[in-house]
């Protein structure tokens, strides 16, 4: 919108430095660039499935006491690229969900990365939660443009304990931020109840102003299977007892994310087969 | 988006964008280098930009958070060799004003930067504002209003200040 003060910021527009055509070289560079190291980290998800199977059915080998040496599981450090993350998600079929592998530069286009990426459940610079931490991570983003939208990501660790810990570290952060002052503008985590996966956490980011509670937040709901870790969120709005409002944000977000916490079997020490 | 659409997007839009993040991050070196690397992803992923139907959005966006993300760390590293190979930029410097406009906006809290660009440079309404942001509309509406009038308010010291220097 027109106002004096920025009118010198557009007076005089810098120019390219570099033709299109060279950017679009450079484009294209990327792009191969992208598709091979993809490439690469199946072939490397395969190798780590595959290895100690080729080891264990090997009979050439020394042989092994099973009850003197018991053998570590081997956690699925990879997220495949057919992983359903977006079963369940779309509020409305008709518009896909985006979804990408992770490469933080490349989530960086969407609206919502710093949440994709990273929780601040009390607004600190140093976040309780962030996706650098893992080994591989996926994200899906749906959103018709007028709704909040709806955001999954996927985290996987070196095993079970890393997961266990990252999840822990926003229960924390969530249960001892401190409060807002009243009166005033900001954003108040408050944790709400949840039961998904081996261990979960849920939260909503009530947005307060002079009055208190406005009725609209993001709620977040934190799933832990084995060594990955989902987190799934979206915008909500309601009237009502505001509690109970939440809450049901928080069921209803549950319910959505069953089919893919279901798929997250694979990173369970007990695999798909218990079900 | 095929390739003459892009030619004619990235002649139209880089000049626009890159004023719009010099004023988010205050150096238009870092403005440039990150616009045009956002130009090369947004050839790599033109699929995407054709279906996102707001490619200046995109690009914006993604430079902004080049800027900040660790890629901009990485580069940084690198900037000494960089700097000898680039081409050489083609904009003229900017003038006194446009420094303590770009300036002022540093010293506002990023959440009103953010808005303020967005509202006033980048010509988006308070509601696209509030859906790039994530923020509900009153709030970016009152991120504008204090915003507006810090800005004015540090101009205004900038002014007195070097009118007392020149007296």
């Amino acid at each position: 919108m027109p106002d004096p003060i920025f009118d010198e910021l557009t007076r005089e527009l810098p120019q390219p430095a570099l033709p299109a055509a060279e950017v679009r070289r450079l484009g294209d560079r990327r792009r191969r660039r992208t598709r091979a190291a993809t490439a690469l980290a199946a072939v490397a998800a395969v190798a780590a499935i595959a290895a100690p199977v080729a080891l264990s059915a090997g009979g050439g080998g020394r042989a092994i006491d099973p009850v003197e040496t018991p053998s570590p599981h081997e956690w699925v450090i990879t997220i495949a690229e057919d992983f359903p993350l977006t079963d369940g998600m779309a509020l409305d079929p008709a518009i896909p969900a985006q979804t990408g592998p992770l490469d933080p530069a490349e989530a960086e286009s969407l609206q919502r990365l710093d949440a994709l990426l990273s929780l601040h459940p009390c607004g600190d610079r140093q976040p309780a939660w962030t996706i650098e931490d893992s080994l591989d991570g996926a994200w899906a983003a749906w959103s018709d443009g007028k709704s909040g939208g709806e955001f999954r990501t996927l985290a996987v660790y070196r095993d079970g304990a890393s997961a266990e810990e990252a999840l822990a570290r926003v229960r924390k952060e969530v249960e001892t931020c401190p409060a807002a002052e009243p009166g005033a503008a900001a954003i108040q985590p408050v944790p709400l109840a949840s039961a998904a996966g081996e261990e979960s956490f849920a939260y909503v980011d009530h947005y307060l102003d002079k009055d208190g509670p406005t009725g609209m937040g993001t709620v977040y709901l934190l799933v832990r299977v084995g060594n990955a870790l989902l987190l799934h969120q979206t915008y909500h709005e309601g009237t009502g007892q505001l509690a109970r409002v939440m809450q049901a944000a928080v069921d209803d977000l549950q319910a959505r994310s069953e089919p893919v916490v279901r798929s997250l079997c694979v990173y369970s020490e007990d695999g798909c087969d218990g079900e | 988006m095929d390739e003459h659409d892009f030619d004619d997007f990235y002649a139209a839009s880089y000049g626009r964008v890159v004023a719009q993040v010099h004023a988010l991050v205050g150096s238009r070196d870092e403005a440039e280098e990150c616009v045009q690397e956002a130009f090369v992803r947004a050839w790599a992923h033109r699929r995407q930009l054709s279906a996102d139907g707001h490619p200046e959005a995109w690009v914006r966006t993604t430079a902004h958070r080049l800027a900040v993300s660790r890629w901009r760390r990485v580069v940084r590293g690198r900037r000494p060799v960089d700097r000898a190979l680039a081409a050489p930029s083609q904009s003229p410097p900017p003038t006194e004003t446009h420094v303590a406009v770009v300036a002022a906006l540093q010293r506002l809290p990023e959440a009103q930067r953010l808005v303020l660009v967005l509202h006033h440079l980048a010509d988006l309404p308070v509601s696209e504002v509030a859906r790039e942001v994530g923020a509900p509309e009153g709030t970016v509406k009152a991120r504008l209003s204090r915003g507006r009038t810090a800005l004015a308010a540090l101009l205004a010291d900038t002014a007195s200040a070097e009118g007392a220097t020149h007296a």
